[in-house]
């Protein structure tokens, strides 16, 4: 009987703890994405009620007139630049990082594990502290203010973490793998090219989708090595549209909206492979 | 058709830094063989085998297959096919395209309709029809173990090479899949190259077994010869389950001598004044009366094996096994008396050399 | 003759293969190395070539020697600012790896509804630092409009300048710092607590642990490597942290959010004293590899 009673106890306990759990989850989940649907709702709020007091989150009449404003002051050609941008810098490091994480497992040469450290040590030193005198370097090479500057110096960023993941991944293929398509008729170059290169489609994607976060929401390598309005990515136009119209909080919303959207969407769906990718990183050191 | 070939080792080695793995070996496979590389890990089985695909350079020495010197030339174009310990299988492909994967490489491409059928032959062959469009990781361990002997067998290879494919199944499989690969090999009349270092799969497989240890061919030979003739002690001893006892002693007054030991050596141990090794196989040992048996012991342990029982006896420091008929009775710690069933069933060793010397 | 000749070649093959393979070897790792060795080796030594220069406005004057750094050391704003670089750092790693334990705590007993959890908390580091800076200057601005503002109103209470007034300054940035950031610390604790055998836990309740027990006795240690991570890729990366601070309040009001990082941009890409700029780059340059052969210590300490 009083066996029981302690088994009931327990229970109750269990259901409380459970209840407590969700609530706090929903707590931080409100706090994580309020503020986000906050500027959504904002960005479609018409400009009288914007400031309306006691605020609403859902917007009496939907106004898509501070996107147009934006969109009047050019900032589709800020998005299209942050998106080639980023797109170059994404594909040339990915394919260079796959390259040297492959050479890392299966060949052996002078100085590899140097080199490794190399590559290592330089995903742990942040480009900001190089900033400044990579500046002055690219003003006196001619490279400052140039539509290759902010791909160079992203994928150079993007170019150690693609080696980390492929290289964990192709330690991860056993060799056998290619020696079966040596066997069944294949060139190495083959082998590692449709027995290889299609298993590591995680470690790419994961790889892809980092350096695309990185280079995409980056404002601070952008401001400081393009000048030229016509080059400015979006992040840097939205300061910059900031500086003229302070007060125009519907306009700046739409712009952390546009901004906002690529990289969100991009994370829920390859959330997986990112997720996977730090997590095992991590484990695996 | 298949067109069985041969393969032939002419003083081949193969050296990692100072390390010899392999040491100038010598091997001749005739054509349709089931050749087995036997030998514990290590022995440079494996990089023998591997030596074969071309996966390894040789050291030295030179490899041939069906006549031709293929030494120098990379694995895919020497035309043989590999079932990997591992399986090797192409995690991302289906089954029917890792079966078809040798035939869509460049130098074998074959045109769809005549693709389809041979992979449909070898996978109906196989009982794998039902699995065509699964993943590898989505099927069995016995299912993979069938694709990759499928990827080997839907094309028409110079030889099969076979790296211990059965070591990832569990006992019943592995059982099973054996005597299908007896069969397979019937069927197919092909070259086999097989690498073990279970003594029961290369005994029950093979024409022929090549026993290795420290990168040296110990004996070449059939199941039988090895197993009733073997060339020195090792062999002897990594043979056979459990392998022949082996009684190490001085020859005094026409028997080899030792703790518990008397067994007669009149006709090679006459005149000999070395050390001496005397073995016999557990199934060759019939119990004596305790007192005067060339062998004297007691008994350690019984094991029942179904059809007959296992005794492991102490016999000086030594544990000697036995074979015996169910009828006998036994009991821990009771003395027992050993002799051999007939002299000829002993084999001599030199104690020095441990090579055989009857 | 023949025999000799094949094992002539053989020699030859064998020796060649290997030296083909450092030459593809290399020929893979030197493209990436060279985008590497470029952007992160090179300006190290030309921002301390140039911290040894007097650099205006992208103008050369000359060799000064150690002058930079002597009149950077001699600023007490220099020391400030190193000083506020690890309250904010140190603020930041207090803050966000606590919530990120209890995120990763709460991510694993919730199973399947915990992986919808972290994905949730995550999506504020998807998104770019200006941005959120942005965001939540609006969201804490003291006048009409600003969400923070209206819900204290609901409650009475008047508006808050959080960002004018030098007392919150700090904490609001670390605060906005770290929404950003915490749950990427939370994916890797909980990877963490993924590798405890649950086992253990089944162990230790038989043995009689409390539940507090079994956190101090099997869950920290256990968590320890992980925790050892999350603590050197934070701290490095709040050291670093200055896209925030520029979004949010400049630096200010009145130097009181002006970490080293800030200074080195207002400094060297605002005043464009690119002498003294490069003299604080190399100066934080420094300290980052100082943290980062500290963590390695560690973690390579932790390992053995």
């Amino acid at each position: 009987m009083s066996g029981c009673w302690a088994a009931e106890g327990n229970d109750a306990v269990k259901i409380a703890a459970r209840i407590l759990t969700a609530l706090a989850a929903l707590a931080a989940a409100i706090v994580a994405i309020g503020p986000i649907a906050w500027a959504v709702s904002t960005s479609l709020k018409r400009n009288n009620e914007i400031f309306l007091v006691p605020p609403s989150l859902i917007p009496t009449t939907v106004t898509f007139d501070h996107y147009a404003r934006l969109f009047h002051e050019g900032v589709h050609w800020n998005f299209l630049n942050s998106a080639l941008y980023t797109f170059a810098a994404v594909s040339s490091a990915v394919v260079l990082g796959t390259l040297a994480g492959y050479a890392f497992v299966r060949f052996e040469f002078r100085a590899k594990s140097a080199m490794l450290l190399l590559f290592m040590a330089s995903m742990a030193i942040p480009g900001y502290a190089l900033l400044l005198p990579t500046q002055v370097l690219f003003v006196q090479i001619g490279l400052f203010n140039t539509p290759v500057a902010l791909p160079i110096l992203y994928a150079a960023h993007i170019v150690p973490f693609a080696v980390w993941m492929t290289r964990a991944h192709f330690a991860s293929v056993p060799i056998e793998l290619e020696h079966a398509a040596a066997v069944d008729g294949y060139t190495r170059f083959e082998a590692a090219w449709r027995v290889v290169l299609p298993g590591a489609k995680p470690a790419l994607i994961a790889a892809s989708a980092f350096g695309f976060l990185y280079a995409w929401n980056d404002y601070i390598t952008s401001t400081t090595m393009i000048d030229s309005p016509d080059m400015r990515t979006l992040p840097v136009a939205l300061i910059f549209f900031q500086g003229f119209h302070g007060r125009d909080w519907g306009a700046l919303m739409a712009g952390a909206v546009i901004a906002t959207l690529p990289p969100v969407v991009l994370f829920l769906c390859f959330r997986r492979y990112l997720i996977g990718g730090f997590s095992e990183g991590s484990v695996k050191g | 058709m298949q067109t069985a070939k041969s393969v032939v080792f002419e003083g081949v080695a193969k050296r990692f830094g100072a390390v010899t793995a392999v040491d100038r070996v010598d091997i001749d496979v005739k054509p349709g063989q089931f050749v087995t590389l036997l030998g514990p890990s290590g022995c440079g089985k494996s990089t023998t085998l591997n030596m074969i695909a071309g996966l390894e350079q040789p050291s030295e020495g030179r490899i041939l297959i069906g006549g031709r010197d293929v030494t120098g030339l990379p694995p895919s174009e020497r035309d043989i096919a590999m079932v990997f310990q591992s399986y090797a299988l192409y995690p991302h492909l289906s089954v029917f395209e890792n079966i078809a994967f040798p035939l869509r490489a460049r130098r074998r491409r074959t045109a769809k309709p005549e693709l389809r059928e041979r992979v449909t032959q070898v996978t109906a062959a196989l009982g794998l029809d039902a699995l065509l469009g699964r993943l590898p990781r989505e099927i069995s361990g016995g299912q993979r173990q069938r694709v990759a002997l499928g990827r080997a067998m839907v094309r028409t290879p110079n030889v099969y090479l076979l790296d211990e494919p059965l070591s990832n199944l569990d006992q019943q499989l592995r059982v099973q899949m054996r005597s299908e690969l007896k069969d397979i090999h019937q069927r197919l009349g092909a070259t086999m190259i097989y690498v073990t270092h279970d003594q029961g799969e290369a005994m029950t497989l093979s024409d022929k077994i090549v026993v290795m240890s420290g990168g040296r061919v110990e004996q070449l030979g059939s199941p039988r010869e090895l197993y009733d003739r073997p060339a020195n002690v090792f062999v002897a001893r990594f043979l056979g389950e459990p392998g022949m006892n082996l009684f190490e002693g001085r020859v005094d007054d026409g028997a080899l001598r030792a703790a518990g030991v008397a067994i007669a050596a009149d006709r090679v141990g006459a005149g000999r004044s070395g050390g001496l090794i005397a073995g016999i196989r557990p199934e060759d040992l019939v119990e004596a009366a305790p007192d005067k048996a060339p062998i004297a012991g007691t008994v350690r342990t019984i094991e029942f094996l179904g059809s007959r029982m296992l005794l492991r006896i102490d016999v000086g420091a030594a544990i000697v096994t036995a074979f015996m008929p169910l009828g006998a009775r036994f009991a821990p710690r009771q003395p027992v008396g050993l002799a051999p069933a007939s002299p000829d069933r002993v084999r001599w060793f030199d104690a020095g050399s441990g090579k055989a010397l009857n | 003759m023949n025999v000799a000749t094949t094992r002539q070649r053989n020699a030859a093959g064998s020796a060649d293969p290997a030296a083909a393979t450092r030459r593809t070897g290399l020929a893979l790792v030197v493209p990436a190395l060279a985008v590497v060795v470029a952007v992160n080796v090179l300006p190290a030594f030309f921002g301390f070539y140039s911290s040894l220069r007097a650099i205006f406005f992208f103008g050369d004057d000359g060799f000064v020697g150690l002058r930079n750094y002597a009149q950077l050391f001699a600023d007490p704003s220099t020391w400030q600012a190193i000083r506020r670089s690890l309250v904010f750092t140190f603020g930041s790693l207090a803050l966000a790896v606590p919530l990120a334990m209890l995120a990763a705590i709460g991510i694993r007993k919730l199973g399947a509804w915990g992986r919808v959890l972290l994905t949730v908390l995550l999506i504020p580091w998807a998104m770019s630092p200006i941005v959120v800076a942005l965001l939540w200057k609006w969201i804490l601005l003291p006048s009409p409009g600003g969400l923070l503002a209206s819900i204290l109103a609901v409650f009475g209470i008047p508006p808050i300048n959080l960002m004018s007034n030098p007392d919150y300054a700090m904490p609001t940035v670390i605060a906005v710092g770290v929404w950003r950031t915490f749950a990427f610390a939370a994916i890797i604790l909980t990877a963490g607590l993924g590798q405890i055998p649950a086992d253990l836990y089944r162990a230790a309740s038989v043995d009689g642990l409390t539940a507090l027990e079994r956190f101090r006795r099997i869950t920290m240690p256990l968590i320890a490597p992980s925790l050892l991570i999350v603590l050197s890729v934070l701290t490095i990366s709040y050291f670093n942290e200055v896209q925030i601070i520029i979004g949010l309040t400049s630096g200010g009001p009145i130097h009181s959010t002006t970490t080293l990082g800030y200074l080195l941009f207002e400094v060297g890409f605002v005043e464009l004293n690119q002498g003294r700029g490069n003299a604080i780059a190399i100066v934080m340059f420094l300290i980052n590899l100082l943290l980062i052969v500290g963590y390695v210590r560690l973690l390579g300490g932790g390992r053995k």
